[in-house]
C-alpha cells in the first residue's frame, strides 16, 4: 500500500512541478513596502484563487471577470510607488527575470529606454501558462506573476470594469486612454521597441500598433 | 380553677378534619414534581446555553469565511485591474512608438 502511494507520488510529481513551474520565487519586498510611498502587494494561490472564484456572478462584467480567472492557479503583484527615484535595487528585478530566462519562457515583449524598462515573459508550455510582466520606472516597480493560461485580450478588456474604485494615485493603475488617443508621454526620447527573438514584430499598420 | 379549665379546654384533643390526610399526601406529590422538575432545569438550560453558542460561533466563523472570500475576491479585482492597466499601458505605448517612428 505503501508502495503504491510512493510510487502514485512520483508518477505524479512531473505534473505538480510542471504547475508550478509558472510560480516564481518573487523577492521579500517587505522593506521596500516601507520606503514606498504607496504600495500593493497580492499573494492569491490556487485555492485562495477558487474559494474567490466560486462567487464571482456569471453575468454581465462579472462574466468577463469569471472567463478571465477561469483558469487562473495564482496570481501575484507587487507594486511599488516612491517620491524618490532609486528607491529599488535592480537586482531584485533581476533575480526575478533571470528565472523566466533559465526556465525557458519566451519573452512576448520588450521596452527598455534610459530609465524605464517593461518586459512581458510568457510561459512556453502553453497548456500550463503563465505569465510575468515587469515595468520598472525610477519611482514606480510592478511585478506581475501569473500562473495559468493567461488571456491577455480578455485581461486588457478588464480595466475599469471589476468594480475598483479609480482612486487618484493608486500605485499600478494608470487611467484608461480613450480609443484613438496615445498614452500619456513619459520622460525621455522615445525607447526602442524590441521584440524578443522568436517573436514576430508589431506588423506595419499604423497607426495602432496590434493588440496584445 | 379557670386556670384548670381553661387549660383543659385548650388542650382538648381535635380531630383532624376529613380531607388532611388528602391534602398532605396533595402536598407531598405536588413537592416531588417540583423536585423532579428541578432536576432537569439545570441541564436543559445548560444544554441551551450550548446550542446558543454553537449557533453563535457558527455565525461567526460564517461571516468570518464571508469576509475572507470577499476580501479575496477584492484583492483579484484589484490584481486583475493592475495588470490590465499595465497590460494596456503597454499597449499605448508601443502604438506611440508605432506613430512616432512612423511605421
Amino acid at each position: 500500500m505503501k508502495r503504491t502511494g510512493f510510487l502514485l507520488m512520483l508518477a505524479l510529481l512531473p505534473v505538480l512541478s510542471v504547475a508550478q513551474a509558472a510560480r516564481l520565487r518573487l523577492p521579500d519586498f517587505s522593506e521596500l513596502a516601507g520606503k514606498a510611498r504607496e504600495s500593493v502587494d497580492i499573494s492569491l494561490d490556487g485555492d485562495t484563487l477558487k474559494m474567490a472564484r466560486g462567487f464571482i456572478g456569471g453575468r454581465g462584467n462579472d462574466a468577463e471577470f469569471a472567463d478571465a480567472v477561469k483558469d487562473l492557479q495564482g496570481i501575484y503583484v507587487k507594486v511599488f510607488s516612491f517620491d524618490k527615484p532609486n528607491m529599488y535595487s535592480m537586482r531584485d528585478v533581476d533575480s526575478v527575470v533571470s528565472q523566466v530566462e533559465n526556465q525557458g519562457w519566451k519573452k512576448l515583449m520588450s521596452i527598455r529606454d534610459k530609465t524605464d524598462r517593461v518586459e512581458m515573459w510568457m510561459h512556453a508550455d502553453n497548456n500550463d501558462g503563465g505569465m510575468l510582466f515587469v515595468a520598472t520606472e525610477p519611482e514606480e516597480l510592478v511585478l506581475i506573476n501569473i500562473v495559468g493560461k493567461v488571456d491577455l485580450q480578455t485581461l486588457s478588456r478588464l480595466q475599469g470594469r471589476l468594480g475598483v474604485p479609480m482612486i487618484p494615485g493608486m500605485p499600478g493603475i494608470r487611467p484608461p486612454t480613450p480609443p484613438g488617443v496615445p498614452g500619456p508621454g513619459r520622460r525621455g526620447p522615445p525607447p526602442a521597441v524590441a521584440p524578443a527573438p522568436g517573436v514576430a514584430p508589431a506588423p506595419p499598420a499604423p497607426p495602432a500598433a496590434p493588440p496584445l | 380553677m379557670d386556670i384548670e379549665r381553661s387549660l383543659q379546654a385548650a388542650l382538648r384533643p381535635v380531630d383532624p378534619p376529613a380531607d388532611f390526610t388528602a391534602g398532605v399526601m396533595a402536598r407531598i406529590a405536588r413537592e416531588q414534581q417540583q423536585r423532579r422538575r428541578a432536576r432537569w432545569q439545570m441541564p436543559v438550560a445548560l444544554a441551551a446555553s450550548l446550542l446558543v453558542a454553537a449557533v453563535g460561533v457558527r455565525i461567526v466563523m460564517q461571516q468570518r469565511e464571508q469576509q475572507r472570500i470577499e476580501t479575496a475576491r477584492q484583492q483579484l479585482a484589484l490584481a486583475l485591474e493592475i495588470t490590465s492597466s499595465q497590460l494596456n499601458g503597454l499597449q499605448q505605448r508601443l502604438n506611440r512608438n508605432t506613430m512616432e517612428n512612423g511605421i
